[in-house]
């Protein structure tokens, strides 16, 4: 029996690793094609980093390692650009320093390099205290298919195609990725990108997010409602018979259900009761406004702490990519299915907002 | 899937997914009515509108020949093409008149699923009904 999970570990290990290597492999290709296309939303750059830490965080559980982050008060809070994209960038670059660092810290900054009126150069800064990288090794590094040697591939796996992805995710953001390292003392990577600002928006976005979230998490974590008294959740979903459907789901295991059916509803309800509400569970195609322009306005109007779940027929990692893109925090598969739907509400329940 | 294993998924006693099945019915009869008038006019948006409502909702309830053959009507109109359209119209209707005789038949769900007439499928269609399940 033990063997048998054995082989099945390993079997999921390494179909994880393929898929990594095709979506990496994708992607290279799609940017190569000049095919790769970034969007430009607005986002809060501090729940993005906070949100992405915490992605890594499981990685280092068991190495003594601090990972924390810090964005400078001179950082716009809002900036439009790409942040799926952007995270994808950040989470290279961390997961970069949690294979290559045993003991010590992981640090994120985020500093304001220059404003504009309306565009703005953030630099993230990535630093570890890692094993380091040789001096003349420091460009190949970002060459596809380059790792350092072939003992730390096998060791700490990856495609070799990470660094070269996000010197060209930068590229296309009007920036740049660079690395200084010294061996045995750790490296630091820098990711420059231009984005856009919004004037008018930004403190409204930030102070609803950080300042005034009323029934979500606190900054630590910890869930302010308990899943066990119910939670209020607004359940976007235009087919009359999945909306009747989910809201029985959700009823039946003690939760308040608010049904908008369509965008419109949606952001009069997310507006409204932006105070009580827990969770948005969003269907993502509907007729006029679909799911993901109305998560952008949801985000745009500041209420950027309740989390959406999407709902979706589509389960293609691109689909997913534009779920949180638009600043959706997960994903459900249609059809919807009971446990699966109520296992989502409680894991977001219990994790509260970004 | 088995009625049982269906209701169990939704969470619904048989009673529950018979009143589902048919309040599906009721909305799908609307929307094909829709999307013959939609065929009507050349109107392929609110076509393809109806089409979506309608597998969404087959989809959920594991309604595999509704739900393909709503898909295949509304993929065609957004390609804006109408040839074949029509005919999968009618389609869709008998498919429906069959659940709606098969509901009114079995007064609490029982026999529902198994007493549904299976459709002689094309070997295309049957690829495709292979590969809607989870969809």
């Amino acid at each position: 029996m033990r063997k048998k999970r054995t082989h099945l570990k390993a079997i999921y290990t390494s179909a994880q690793a393929l898929l990594s290597l095709i979506d990496d492999i994708l992607d290279f290709s799609r940017i190569e094609a000049g095919e790769m296309r970034l969007d430009s939303v607005p986002f809060d750059p501090r729940a993005l980093v906070k949100e992405t830490c915490e992605m890594v965080r499981p990685r280092i559980h068991d190495k003594p390692i601090r990972l924390s982050f810090k964005v400078d008060h001179k950082v716009p809070k809002i900036l439009v650009g790409d942040p799926g994209r952007t995270r994808q960038v950040l989470l290279n670059l961390l997961s970069n320093a949690c294979k290559f660092t045993n003991q010590g810290h992981i640090k994120l900054r985020v500093m304001l390099k220059s404003a504009e009126e309306e565009r703005a150069r953030v630099i993230f800064r990535v630093s570890d205290s890692g094993i380091g990288i040789p001096p003349k090794r420091l460009e190949e590094i970002f060459e596809p298919f380059r790792q350092l040697d072939d003992s730390l591939r096998r060791a700490h796996g990856g495609t070799g195609l990470g660094l070269a992805i996000c010197r060209q995710l930068a590229h296309l953001m009007d920036g740049k990725v660079w690395a200084k390292s010294k061996v045995g003392k750790g490296s630091t990577f820098f990711f420059e990108a231009r984005y856009g600002i919004r004037s008018g928006e930004p403190e409204a976005f930030h102070d609803a997010s950080h300042a005034h979230g009323p029934s979500r998490a606190t900054a630590d974590g910890v869930p302010s409602k308990d899943v066990e008294r119910g939670l209020e959740i607004l359940l976007v979903e235009d087919n009359h018979l999945n909306g009747r459907l989910a809201s029985l789901m959700l009823e039946r295991a003690g939760h308040r259900v608010i049904w908008a059916q369509d965008g419109w509803e949606a952001l009069r309800v997310a507006t409204e009761r932006r105070e009580q509400l827990d969770l948005i569970l969003m269907d993502v195609e509907m007729p006029g406004m679909d799911g993901l322009e109305v998560t952008r306005r949801i985000r745009a109007l500041g209420l950027n702490g309740i989390p959406i779940v999407a709902m979706t027929a589509h389960a293609m990692k691109e689909d997913r990519e534009r779920c949180i893109s638009a600043g959706m925090n997960d994903y459900l598969s249609k059809p919807i299915r009971k446990d699966l739907l109520l296992e989502k509400v409680d894991r977001w329940s219990r994790k509260g907002g970004m | 899937m088995e009625l049982e294993e269906i209701c169990e998924a939704l969470g619904l006693e048989k009673e529950e997914f018979v009143e589902f099945a048919r309040l599906f019915l009721d909305v799908a009869f609307k929307d094909l009515a829709s999307m013959e008038d939609a065929l009507a006019k050349g109107d392929m948006r609110s076509l393809a509108e109806g089409a979506h409502s309608i597998k969404g909702a087959a989809s959920t309830l594991d309604m595999e020949e509704i739900f393909i053959l709503a898909r295949s009507l509304e993929l065609k109109a957004k390609r804006g093409g109408d040839e074949g359209i029509y005919e999968e119209l009618q389609a869709l209707r008998e498919e429906l008149i069959r659940l709606q005789n098969a509901i009114g038949e079995d007064d609490c769900g029982k026999r529902l699923r198994s007493e549904l007439p299976k459709r002689e499928l094309s070997g295309e269609k049957r690829d495709e009904k292979r590969s809607c399940r989870g969809q």
